[in-house]
C-alpha cells in the first residue's frame, strides 16, 4: 500500500508541471501583449516598452540565448517560459491587469466567500443524493423508483443558467422568500446563500443520483449482500455497513469528479448572486482579458483537483483491501 | 424403522415461485414438495435454471422482490410456517435456526471486512456474546472447519484466501450459530476437483457433530449418491421425482432422471459419445402450453406418454413461437407415490399411473437403518 | 418479505432464442421494443429534420425579421411572442436548433475523433505510448473542463488558420471538442486494454493479423457501443456547455442560438418577459430528455450481459 502511495506522490509533480505548461501556452503566449491592455488606448510605444519591460515581456518567450552568451549559462533561463515556472509554483501570479493589485490578494479575498457557497453545497449535494440513492436500492423495481428516474432525468435536461434564472426569479423575486442577492460577512451573510445553495444542489441532483443509483444497483446484486441477508442481517445494516463501503470507492470518485462541477457551480452562482468570490472572479477577468488572473485562477483549482485525486486514490488504498496488493 | 415417527424439520408443501419479466411471468418454482428430517441430507438435483436455488431461497425468504414472488405454499420449520413470518422473525431464523452457504465463495464474503469481522458479526447477530466471547467462537469454528492459525486468519480479508478456503470461511460462519437446517446451493461447483471432495467430507463431519439437516442443491449426480439420504429431482420448476437415494440410483423412473443418470460418465464403460438429457435446457417462461419434455430416443414408448412435462401458463405470454392463451394452459402432472419412499410425477389419468398412490413425498431418515443393515 | 438484490437463478438459464442474426441487428430489436425510447428517437428526429430545413433556408431563414412590437406577449400570431427587436421568439428558437446542433455534432466529432484512436492506441500498444497519452489527458483532466474550455475559446477566436479566422462557431467547436476527448479516451483506453488480452485478439495475432488490422478490423468494432453511447450523452453536454459559453460572451457571434436567447433573456424575467427564457429553455429541455432516454435504451440494448 505505501508502495502505492508514494507512486501517485511521486507522479504528480509530473502532472502539476503539464498544467504549468499548458497555462503557460494557453494565458502568456497566444493572448497577445498584456502592455497594450494595461498601458491603455493610445499609449505610445515607448510607454508600451516600459510596461513590456516592468512586466518581463521583453524577455524571449521560452529559452535566453542571447542573455546566455553576454552573462553566462544562469542567465539562459532568464525568460517568459522559465519565470513562468518558477514564480507560479510559489503563488507568485503577478498583479491583475485590470484590478492593478498583486492577483494572489485577489484570490486571497475571493477564496473564502467562494468555499461558504461552495462547501455547504458540496456537503448537502452528497448527502442528499447518496441518501436518495440508498432509499432507491430498497425500493428498486416499484414505481418510486421509476419516478424517481424520471425526475433525474428532468432535473439534468434542465439547462442550469435557466434554473437559475427561473428558481431567483420565483423564489427570491415573486415570492420573496430569499433576498434576491447581496452579501455580507459573518452570520448575517448566511441568509444570502440560501438560495444559491438550495439551487446548485437542485442541479446536481439528477445527474448525482442516477450515478449513485447506478452504482449501489449494482452492488446491491453482489453475492456478499445476499450472504449478509441469510446471515440475518437487519436490511438498515446491510445498506449502511456492507453496501455503502463497498460503493464507496465509486463515490469517491465521483466527488472528486464534482470538483469542477462545483468551479462551474458557484461561476455562474456568483455571478447571479453577486457573492464576490472566484467564480464572480473569473467572470470578471474573462469579460476584461486579465490573463495573470485566469491563469492563477486555472492553475489554483487544477492544483485542487490534482490534490483531490491524490487524495482519492489514498482513501481508495485504504477503503479497497485489496488496492495493496497490486 | 426406528425414526419414522419423527416430524420432518423442513417441510415443503406446494411451493411456487413466480417471476415477473419482461416477457410475462415465469414460473420458477411450481408446487415443489419436499421434506427434510433432523440429520438428514436432501440432495436436490437439477440442471440450472431448473428451481432448486429458488427453492432454497424461498426457504429462507431471500427471493428478489421483485421481480421474485412466492405465490403459494407453505414452509413448514419445526411445525410453523416460515412464509407467514415477518421481516423481524425471519432475521432470527435467517443464520441462526437456517444457514446457508453459496456457489460462488470467491464473491459471497464482502471483500472490504476482514474474514473476522464478518464471522463475527454473524455471532453477534444472534447470541449476546461480548466481543472477546465472539472471537472465541469465530476461532474455534475457523479452526472446525480446518482452518489453521484460526486467530491469525480472523485479520485477514477475503482475497488474501484461496477459494476453497473462502468457502471454509463461509461455512464457519454458517455454521457458528449451530443452525438446525444448512441449505447448501451447490458449494463445491466453482471449486477445484479436489477440494470440492474435502468440502463435501468436510460437511458431511460437521453434520454428524453438529446433528444438523443439510438441503444439498446440485447438479452433480456422483456428489449425491454418497452424500444424501433422499433426493428430489426438478426440472423446469418441478419435483419430477423424488424417493429414497437408493431407490433414485437402482430404480429411476422418470424419463428426466434417467437422463440424468445415463449421462454420468461410468468407470469401466466405454462410450461412443455420452448421452444427454435433452439438447437444450427449457426457459421456463417460453414453455408453451402442450411443451413436452422429449425423452432419449431409447426410451420405451409406454413411459413417453405417462411422464409428459406440462407447464401451468397462468396467462397470456410472448413465447418465440407465438402468443399463448390461457386456454392452452395445462396442469402439471402429480406426484404419485409409486413405490415405497418413491414418488414420480406423471399423468394419473394414464392406466398404470391410475393404481398409484396421491402422497405428498416424504422420505423419513434412514442414515441410521442403512448403517444397520450394512450392520 | 425483504428485499434481497440477487441475480434469480433462472437469469443464466435461458437458450439463445434467435440465431443468426447480427448484434446491430439484435440491439435494434431490443431497442424497438420500448416505447419511450422510439418516443425520444421521433423526438431527436424532428429535431434533426428543422435543423436541416433551416441549414438549406427552408425553414426560419426570416428570423432577424421585426414582425411586430418588442416584447410582445405569447398571442396567435407568435406563439412564444416577440424578443427586444421585435423578432419572433419561435422563429428565433426554430433557427437555433441548427446553431446548436451543429455546435454540439462537430464537437462531438472532434472529441472521437482525437479520444478514440488515443485511447486505442494507449490501450493497445501500452509501454511509452501509453505513459504519455496517460500523461497528457490527466494534465487536461485536472484543469476543470470549463475553464479549459474558456482558454481554448478564447485563445482560438484570435487565431487565424491559413488566413482563416476562427473566429465564432469554428473557435466554439474547437474549443469543445478538443478539450472533451479527455473521458473517451480514458474509456477506450481502459476497454482497449480488456480486450487486448482476449484470447480472440491472440488468436488474431497467431495468423498472423497486422497490428493495424487487429486494432481496426478486431478490437475497435468491440467498443463501438461504446462510443455511440458516449456520443448521446456528448451530445447533450455540448448543447448545455454552448449555453454557458454564450453566457460568458463567448458563444457564436452572428446566428442565434439557445444560449444567446437565455443570456439575452436575463435581465428581462425581472420585467414579466418570461417567453424567451422559456422557449429556449423548452428547446433544450425536450433533446437532453429524449437523449437521455435514448442513449439508456441504448446502453440496454447494446450491453451484451444484459442480453435475455
Amino acid at each position: 500500500m505505501w508502495a502505492y502511495i508514494l507512486r501517485r506522490l511521486l507522479y504528480t509533480p509530473l502532472i502539476v508541471f503539464g498544467v504549468l505548461l499548458v497555462t503557460f501556452v494557453l494565458f502568456k503566449l497566444v493572448p497577445g501583449n498584456p502592455a497594450r491592455i494595461i498601458a491603455g488606448p493610445g499609449a505610445s510605444e515607448s510607454t508600451i516598452k516600459e510596461i513590456e519591460a516592468q512586466i518581463g515581456l521583453d524577455k524571449p518567450r521560452w529559452i535566453n540565448v542571447d542573455g546566455a552568451r553576454e552573462q553566462g549559462f544562469g542567465a539562459l533561463f532568464d525568460s517568459q517560459f522559465f519565470r513562468h515556472m518558477w514564480d507560479t509554483p510559489r503563488f507568485e501570479f503577478g498583479d491583475s491587469v485590470y484590478k492593478k493589485k498583486a492577483v494572489s490578494e485577489i484570490l486571497y479575498k475571493g477564496a473564502g466567500p467562494s468555499l461558504k457557497l461552495t462547501v455547504p453545497m458540496f456537503i448537502a449535494l452528497l448527502a442528499t443524493s447518496i441518501s436518495i440513492s440508498l432509499g432507491i436500492t430498497m425500493l428498486r423495481g416499484t414505481v418510486w423508483d421509476l419516478l424517481i428516474v424520471i425526475a433525474c432525468v428532468i432535473g439534468m435536461s434542465i439547462p442550469f443558467l435557466a434554473v437559475i434564472l427561473f428558481g431567483q426569479d420565483w423564489f427570491a423575486g415573486k415570492l420573496d422568500w430569499f433576498p434576491i442577492r447581496g452579501y455580507d460577512t459573518g452570520f448575517a451573510g448566511v441568509r444570502y446563500y440560501v438560495l444559491p445553495v438550495i439551487l446548485g444542489v437542485f442541479a446536481g441532483l439528477g445527474s448525482d443520483v442516477r450515478f449513485y443509483r447506478t452504482v449501489m444497483l449494482d452492488e446491491a446484486k453482489a453475492d456478499y449482500i445476499r450472504t449478509a441477508y441469510a446471515k440475518g442481517v437487519g436490511t438498515g445494516r446491510v445498506l449502511f455497513r456492507h453496501l455503502l463501503k463497498n460503493a464507496m470507492i465509486a463515490v469517491i470518485t465521483r466527488v472528486v469528479l464534482a470538483i469542477p462541477f462545483l468551479f462551474l457551480g458557484s461561476l455562474l452562482l456568483e455571478r447571479f448572486f453577486s457573492i464576490p468570490g472566484l467564480g464572480f472572479l473569473m467572470v470578471e477577468s474573462i469579460s476584461s482579458r486579465d490573463y495573470n488572473v485566469i491563469a492563477a485562477l486555472t492553475y489554483i483549482v487544477a492544483l485542487l483537483f490534482i490534490f483531490g485525486q491524490l487524495m482519492t486514490d489514498i482513501c481508495y488504498a485504504l477503503v479497497d483491501p485489496r488496492i495493496s496488493l497490486k | 424403522m426406528p425414526h419414522a415417527e419423527e416430524k420432518p424439520l423442513l417441510d415443503v408443501r406446494d411451493l411456487s415461485v413466480e417471476f415477473r419479466t419482461a416477457d410475462g411471468r415465469t414460473a420458477a418454482v411450481s408446487n415443489a414438495n419436499m421434506r427434510i428430517y433432523p440429520r438428514q441430507t436432501l440432495a436436490v438435483v437439477g440442471e440450472s435454471g431448473c428451481g432448486k436455488s429458488v427453492t432454497a431461497l424461498s426457504t429462507l425468504q431471500l427471493i428478489p422482490n421483485p421481480p421474485g414472488r412466492i405465490t403459494g405454499g407453505e414452509i413448514f420449520f419445526g411445525g410453523t410456517d416460515l412464509l407467514g413470518y415477518d421481516a423481524k422473525q425471519m432475521r432470527s431464523v435467517r443464520g441462526n435456526d437456517i444457514a446457508m452457504i453459496f456457489q460462488e465463495p470467491m464473491t459471497s464474503l464482502n471483500p472490504v471486512y476482514t474474514v473476522g469481522w464478518q464471522v463475527l458479526e454473524a455471532i453477534q447477530l444472534h447470541r449476546a456474546a461480548g466481543r472477546a466471547e465472539a472471537i472465541d467462537i469465530a476461532t474455534t469454528a475457523l479452526r472446525e472447519v480446518g482452518i489453521a492459525e484460526p486467530r491469525r486468519r480472523l485479520d485477514e480479508y477475503p482475497h488474501q484466501m484461496s477459494g476453497g478456503m473462502r468457502q471454509r470461511v463461509m461455512i464457519a460462519m454458517a455454521l457458528a450459530c449451530q443452525p438446525k437446517l444448512l441449505l447448501a446451493d451447490e458449494p463445491t461447483t466453482a471449486l477445484d476437483v479436489t477440494i470440492q471432495a474435502q468440502i463435501l467430507e468436510l460437511l458431511r463431519h460437521l453434520q454428524s457433530e453438529h446433528d444438523m439437516s443439510i438441503m444439498l442443491i446440485t447438479h452433480d449426480l456422483g456428489v449425491v449418491a454418497e452424500n444424501s439420504d433422499a433426493v428430489a429431482v426438478m426440472y423446469a420448476g418441478r419435483v419430477v421425482e423424488y424417493g429414497d437415494v437408493h431407490n433414485i440410483y437402482n430404480n429411476p423412473m422418470h424419463p428426466y432422471t434417467r437422463g440424468l443418470l445415463e449421462s454420468v460418465p461410468k468407470l469401466g464403460q466405454t462410450h461412443d459419445r455420452l448421452p444427454t438429457v435433452m439438447n437444450q435446457t427449457p426457459d421456463a417462461s417460453v414453455l408453451p402450453g402442450g411443451f413436452t419434455f422429449t425423452p432419449p430416443a431409447d426410451a420405451p414408448r409406454d413411459e413417453v406418454s405417462a411422464f409428459p412435462i406440462l407447464a401451468t401458463m397462468d396467462k397470456e405470454a410472448d413465447t418465440p413461437m407465438g402468443r399463448f392463451l390461457t386456454d392452452t394452459a395445462l396442469r402439471s402432472p402429480n406426484l404419485y407415490e409409486v413405490a415405497e419412499r418413491h414418488w414420480v410425477a406423471c399423468w394419473a389419468e394414464d392406466e398404470a399411473a391410475a393404481k398409484l398412490r396421491l402422497t405428498r413425498p416424504d422420505v423419513p431418515y434412514r442414515r441410521g437403518v442403512a448403517v444397520a443393515e450394512a450392520g | 418479505m425483504t428485499t434481497v438484490p440477487t441475480q434469480p437463478d433462472l437469469a443464466d438459464g435461458p437458450a439463445e432464442v434467435v440465431k443468426g442474426r447480427s448484434l446491430w441487428h439484435d440491439a435494434w430489436r431490443r431497442f424497438r421494443r420500448k416505447k419511450m425510447a422510439m418516443i425520444s428517437l421521433a423526438v431527436i428526429v424532428v429535431y434533426v429534420i428543422v435543423a436541416l430545413l433551416v441549414a438549406t433556408g427552408l425553414l426560419a431563414g426570416d428570423w432577424n425579421e421585426e414582425v411586430g412590437p418588442r416584447y410582445q406577449a405569447p398571442s396567435a400570431d407568435h406563439w412564444f411572442g416577440t424578443d427586444i427587436f421585435g423578432r419572433s421568439t419561435l422563429r428565433m428558437t426554430l433557427y437555433s436548433a441548427k446553431t446548436s446542433l451543429t455546435v454540439a455534432l462537430f464537437a462531438s466529432v472532434i472529441s472521437i475523433c482525437i479520444g478514440v484512436p488515443m485511447g486505442a492506441m494507449a490501450g493497445y500498444f501500452g509501454g511509452k505510448v501509453d505513459e504519455f497519452i496517460v500523461w497528457l489527458y490527466s494534465v487536461l483532466a485536472s484543469i476543470p473542463g470549463l475553464l479549459l474550455i474558456l482558454a481554448f475559446a478564447f485563445v482560438l477566436r484570435d487565431v487565424t488558420v491559413f488566413g482563416y479566422s476562427l473566429q465564432g462557431m469554428p473557435a466554439i467547436y474547437l474549443a469543445l471538442g478538443l478539450t472533451g476527448w479527455v473521458y473517451l479516451c480514458r474509456l477506450i483506453r481502459g476497454e482497449v486494454m480488456k480486450h487486448r488480452s482476449r484470447d480472440y485478439v491472440t488468436a488474431a495475432r497467431s495468423y498472423g493479423c497486422s497490428q493495424k488490422r487487429i486494432i481496426l478490423k478486431h478490437i475497435v468494432p468491440n467498443v463501438t457501443h461504446l462510443i455511440l453511447i458516449d456520443f448521446s450523452l456528448r451530445f447533450v453536454g455540448y448543447i448545455h456547455a454552448e449555453v454557458i459559453l454564450s453566457y460568458l460572451g463567448l458563444g457564436p457571434v452572428k446566428d442565434p442560438s439557445w444560449g444567446k436567447m437565455i443570456d439575452a433573456a436575463k435581465l428581462e424575467l425581472q420585467r414579466g418577459h418570461w417567453w424567451e427564457l422559456t422557449a429556449a429553455t423548452l428547446a433544450i429541455f425536450f433533446i437532453s430528455v429524449a437523449l437521455n432516454i435514448a442513449s439508456d435504451a441504448l446502453r440496454d440494448a447494446l450491453d451484451p450481459k444484459l442480453k435475455t
